[in-house]
């Protein structure tokens, strides 16, 4: 009932009320909203013919999906040093549509990120590039999700420690690389890194869970550091940070689940990553898994569980495959904008959480069967079992070197 | 509201432009058409954006090349240098030289830096367009419009490619570089994710890979750290060699810090380029120029993240609190829905001015005046409650605000945020067991089902969820007093 379809003529009576006083802002957001109702309007018109619509294409985005993990375009050379996250974005993706390549690609994509791993410790953008924390965030995922020995061996954990090491500053934050700049994104890539590999020690996060709380900002999200505004993606790592230091009771978690609430689209559907800015498809998934980790929490405080997730999956869904898919393959952040492999791991990864919710019960799958698909783990955004397979072959296999600073 | 076009097309900071992109010593290029007359296309545009998170990659940039006959103009900043003009528009400068020769690797001419005035107090900035060089129609609205999305972990990139640049003399073939060998990049023997690269990326990646390798800390190398940055300013390993060779051979940093704002200009939204102009900074314990840089990169974006990010840094640094509540009051009145502007003063009250007695008034009149003013504003409300946690009497113990809110629900205001504000007040009065007449359990259960039915049905699970907490706070207060007293109090 809270999560049914919405038609068009609810949809477009949540128009912006600009209440006379028409600002760059609400400029900005009816620009997107016309943009979004023609196409709802368009699309009502196509789904009252077709029962199954509306339609995720999914073979169509594996096969681009596929095209990518090969080569790239020249348009990509800005990413030269994010190669490990290109590997990411695309086999979580295929994970989520379930479509993976074949086992000897996988390998090769293994023997490419050993290429990019650094002998200090960690994976640069590319090969010979200095480590950084979010490469080494992707490359350790990226091997979670091939999850053969071969991709696990490859990790050398023991430097990977040491590299987290370097990077930590006294108060318990992480800088992005040696020399980098500092903010939340260091603290969640390292926490993830470390649970994932078994590399975690209570030391090498003291005070960081307090450091994270300092972010907490008075509208309840999150910012990339003390004192910034509340933003999507560093409240995602906030949350899932504490969650995964098991410290989430530190911060304000109904004015966090207040904030991320409130970042839904009474229009579009989908989420803003900010107060008063636009709808974004990457937000499905950086405010849309925010959702299952705050049930969570709230389930361990209540000792009830909250089996639901507080937002309005329908309404996120049918923004995703009515508004984000593009024809040629590949999903965009809002109508107009080009595709990018970003934007369709993460709205891939948002449709996901809005189908399984918290993952108890049935998924709830707008639009035709077919659209189901895999499950991710809010935390990592890993499949959930691939998570668990690489945390226990850690939990068999110690690293050689144990927390040696 | 007037506007006043001024645009400075600062000549003199082309010349040094020319030394920011461009190498300053030239292969000199051969232009065979020198002797016909200068007839301006637009041969090129680009206003390309991808995102990432995290990344390391993202740099939203815009850019047009026009060709004549004797020059090339291959890059336009629209730079804001000084307040009291609004417009839209930028005005290349360096056209219709005669120029034989061109001086300069990146196409004929030295890109070009126009500066154009632009007034807090005008229109928005991005939707004008106005007459450019030579007749040729010049927007700056995609200049703009790029810098008003921001995204994901904020990161969002564009790519720009400038790859039409005659002059272009490859490492390979420069005599001065003749003793090094370039590294491929060692992708091993089946990779993924190959970019196809253009062949001066390939060039100049090739001498960077060596140089690193090498260690190899020279003014050339430090030349060539500019041409990789260029190809990819996301590049933070770039970045960081750059810095390591900057210290090493003790370089003048002051040409660096006017460097790395032309890099900004261009790539306002990029991690690596706002973290090296932090160091340099840091370095040089001059925060004299930060204020003026943030401010031009907010005129044009007022919500660009690492800008402010920047910006509060510095003030937080260097103690430069004294004009930010104008600068922030400016921006509030340009846009009152900009909600950058709204933390950036919590952050002002919260680090500098104080949460004092008085103080708290003042904050509640001035939110409450522009609550009046626009009553959907989230921003607004949202300060409004971050103040009153500072406010000893709470959210509910404050009569001026608690009859604010009810004399806006009295006379017919629905706005969500007005009536999650009162439910708000229903809690915390539930909390402190001073329930009364407007502020009690049963009203918050009928202004959670108006939310969740009515005027925010978008949040109906939420609002459903936080009502769960006001029936049971119903239910206990039933059971515990005369179920007629609790009829009496709706």
């Amino acid at each position: 009932m809270e999560n049914e379809i919405r038609c068009y003529a609810n949809i477009s009576a949540e128009a912006f009320n600009t209440e006379k006083k028409v600002t760059d802002t609400a400029t900005d957001q009816l620009d997107v909203e016309v943009a979004v109702l023609k196409i709802f309007k368009k699309f009502e018109k196509e789904a009252s013919i077709d029962p199954d619509l509306p339609l995720l294409n999914r073979r169509v985005h594996s096969k681009q999906l596929k095209i990518w993990l090969k080569t790239l375009p020249k348009g990509y050379e800005c990413l030269d040093a994010s190669r490990p996250w290109l590997v990411y974005w695309i086999l979580h993706s295929l994970w989520i549509l379930d479509d993976m390549p074949d086992s000897e690609t996988l390998s090769d994509a293994v023997q490419f990120l050993t290429h990019c791993q650094h002998e200090d410790g960690g994976y640069g953008g590319g090969p010979g590039q200095h480590p950084h924390l979010g490469t080494t965030y992707a490359a350790i995922n990226s091997l979670a999700i091939i999850g053969t020995d071969e991709a696990y061996d490859s990790i050398d954990r023991s430097s990977l420690q040491k590299f987290l090491w370097t990077l930590r500053d006294v108060d318990g934050s992480f800088a992005l690389h040696k020399g980098g700049e500092q903010d939340i994104r260091g603290a969640y890539c390292a926490i993830s890194v470390a649970k994932m590999t078994n590399t975690y020690t209570d030391l090498l996060f003291d005070k960081t869970a307090e450091w994270i709380v300092g972010c907490q900002t008075y509208e309840g999200g999150f910012a990339g550091c003390h004192g910034m505004e509340a933003h999507g993606g560093y409240a995602f790592c906030g949350i899932a940070s504490l969650a995964l230091l098991n410290r989430a009771q530190l911060c304000d978690v109904e004015a966090l689940l207040r904030w991320c609430a409130n970042r839904q689209m009474r229009l579009e559907g989908g989420f803003q990553g900010r107060t008063n800015k636009l709808v974004d498809g990457c937000y499905s998934f950086w405010q849309g898994a925010a959702f299952p980790i705050i049930s969570a929490i709230l389930s361990q405080d209540r000792k009830e569980l909250i089996e639901t997730v507080l937002f309005n999956q329908g309404a996120l869904q049918e923004y995703i495959i009515v508004c984000c898919q593009a024809s040629e393959g590949g999903l965009v952040d809002k109508p107009g904008k080009a595709r990018d492999i970003y934007h369709t791991c993460y709205t891939l990864s948002g449709l996901s959480i809005a189908q399984h919710g918290t993952g108890a019960g049935d998924p709830f799958v707008v639009g035709s069967p077919r659209n189901e698909l895999n499950r991710v783990h809010p935390l990592h955004n890993v499949a959930p079992h691939l998570v668990y397979n690489a945390v226990h072959y850690f939990i068999r296999h110690p690293p050689p070197v144990k927390d040696k600073n | 509201m007037f506007l006043k076009v001024v645009l400075l097309a600062c000549v003199a900071s082309v010349c040094q432009a020319g030394g920011l992109l461009a190498p300053a010593y030239g292969y000199g290029a051969w232009n065979p058409y020198n002797n016909y007359p200068a007839q301006p296309a637009i041969a090129s545009q680009h206003s390309n954006i991808l995102r990432s998170p995290f990344n390391l990659g993202q740099i939203s940039t815009y850019s047009k090349a026009i060709d004549t006959p004797f020059s090339s103009v291959r890059k336009s900043d629209v730079r804001v240098s000084n307040p009291g003009v609004a417009i839209g528009g930028f005005a290349p400068a360096y056209h219709g030289l005669a120029a034989p020769l061109a001086p300069a690797y990146h196409g004929v001419a030295a890109p070009l830096v126009s500066h154009v005035g632009v007034s807090p107090y005008g229109a928005p900035v991005a939707k004008v367009a106005t007459g450019g060089l030579l007749g040729v129609a010049y927007s700056a609205a995609p200049a703009v419009s790029h810098m008003t999305y921001t995204n994901g972990l904020g990161l969002a990139y564009a790519c720009e490619f400038v790859d039409n640049d005659v002059a272009w003399v490859p490492y390979k073939q420069r005599p001065e570089w003749i003793d090094v060998t370039p590294v491929p990049e060692n992708d091993g023997p089946k990779p993924v994710v190959v970019i196809a690269h253009s062949e001066k990326f390939e060039d100049v990646y090739g001498y960077f890979r060596a140089v690193l390798k090498s260690n190899e800390k020279s003014e050339r190398a430090l030349q060539l750290t500019k041409d990789a940055v260029e190809l990819n300013p996301a590049n933070y390993t770039v970045w960081q060699y750059r810095r390591d060779i900057l210290k090493a051979l003790g370089t003048d940093l002051q040409p660096e810090l006017e460097y790395v704002e032309s890099v900004i200009t261009h790539s306002p939204k990029n991690y690596q380029v706002w973290h090296h102009r932090r160091v340099l900074v840091e370095w040089l314990q001059d925060p004299s120029e930060e204020l003026d840089l943030t401010a031009d990169a907010l005129i044009l974006d007022p919500k660009n993240y690492h800008a402010w990010q920047h910006r509060q840094w510095a003030i937080k640094t260097f103690g430069l609190y004294e004009h930010e509540m104008d600068f922030v009051d400016n921006l509030i009145n340009l846009d009152v829905r900009n909600n950058s502007a709204w933390n950036q003063r919590y952050f002002v009250m919260n680090n500098h001015l104080g949460w004092s007695d008085m103080n708290i008034q003042k904050e509640i009149c001035y939110t409450m005046e522009k609550i009046k003013f626009v009553k959907n504003n989230e921003s607004a409300w949202n300060y409004l409650r971050g103040l009153l946690l500072h406010d000893k009497r709470g959210l509910s113990g404050n009569c001026v605000v608690t009859g604010f809110c009810e004399e806006l629900y009295k006379n017919q205001c629905r706005s969500p945020f007005l009536l999650a504000f009162i439910l708000d007040i229903c809690d915390e009065a539930i909390k402190k067991e001073e329930i009364g007449v407007f502020h009690n359990p049963t009203r918050g259960v009928s202004l959670c089902e108006d939310l969740a039915t009515k005027y925010d049905k978008i949040r109906s699970k939420y609002w459903n969820y936080v009502c769960e907490k006001f029936r049971k706070a119903r239910d206990e207060l039933a059971a515990k007093e005369d179920p007629e007293k609790v009829e009496r109090t709706i």
